[in-house]
């Protein structure tokens, strides 16, 4: 069921990378996440039938060229438009996935992006699953945090 | 007839992709208004002639659900054409949503898939638009 669950992030992520931020991934499938810390860690949280998380760590300049590509501008956007990008990213995943876990007839309430750190999920959410992807223009992990048992998956 | 649309999302590079998608998208362009929440969007409805809004749904302050609501409780509004885009998947709330005569484009979208709901909810014909034009971005087709 993991497998399905990583299967079904993955897909969601690489789908929204296309089309909002014009970023492809270089392999068919996970890639090895990179050493070092995150540029940006941004997460949406959520409520409904269960509750949990989605995080995003962006590396490898994935961060700047996100907000870039999805501006359409040459200019270096700013931090905050940066960050806002990702964030958004985050929801349409969030968005995205959440039916493809639950089925589309459930209800979500999804929060606003905001930004954090690692440490404030380690221990929040019983279960966690991840994926790598990497891209074109930088990298991200795609953490799935749920609180409580992975529950089971609507085709 | 170039449209007036109204953009409201809290996220201001999501407003600016928007538009970018509505200048891709062929359709006869007029003023673009921008509102960060309902409140927002409510004065700029009050204080401009709005031929569209497009309009998400989690949003501070007032969401798109009460701005909507709000929309259509006043008459001289009540008729305004108003897509709702948002990365909001389920078809429980997209149903609701769409009884009170609102258009839906899923996020991630395209210039496409706006200009196609756009021209079916204003009438706005075909040939107003830039038919025939090979809109590109990003080296992909559109």
């Amino acid at each position: 069921m993991k497998n399905q669950l990583r299967t079904k992030i993955y897909n969601a992520a690489v789908l929204t990378f296309e089309e909002m931020g014009f970023m492809f991934p270089v392999t068919e499938n996970e890639a090895e996440p990179p050493a070092g810390a995150p540029e940006a860690t941004v997460c949406v949280q959520f409520n409904g039938p269960f509750s949990g998380g989605l995080v995003i760590k962006a590396y490898g300049g994935l961060l700047a060229a996100l907000a870039a590509n999805m501006l359409g501008e040459s200019d270096t956007p700013s931090e905050q438009q940066q960050l806002d990008a990702l964030g958004e990213v985050a929801n349409v995943i969030c968005g995205n996935l959440l039916p493809s876990v639950a089925g589309t007839t459930e209800v979500f309430d999804l929060g606003t992006p905001s930004r954090a750190a690692e440490i404030e999920f380690a221990g929040g959410w019983a279960s966690s699953t991840d994926v790598h992807i990497a891209l074109d223009q930088g990298s991200a992990d795609v953490l799935f945090y749920i609180d409580g048992e992975v529950p089971a998956l609507k085709e | 007839m170039a449209l007036n649309f109204l953009v409201v999302d809290d996220s201001s590079i999501m407003r600016s992709m928007i538009i970018k998608m509505l200048r891709l998208s062929g359709l006869p362009l007029g003023e673009f208004y921008q509102a960060a929440d309902g409140v927002e969007a409510l004065k700029l409805i009050d204080d401009n002639w709005i031929d569209v809004a497009l309009v998400d749904i989690n949003m501070p302050v007032m969401n798109g659900e009460e701005l909507i609501n709000r929309v259509r409780e006043n008459p001289e509004t009540a008729n305004l054409p108003i897509v709702v885009v948002s990365s909001e998947a389920s078809q429980t709330r997209i149903e609701i949503l769409r009884r009170k005569g609102t258009e839906f484009v899923h996020k991630p979208f395209s210039p496409g898939a706006i200009r196609e709901t756009i021209i079916a909810m204003t009438g706005v014909s075909d040939e107003e638009s830039i038919e025939n034009q090979d809109i590109q971005c990003g080296g992909l087709d559109f």
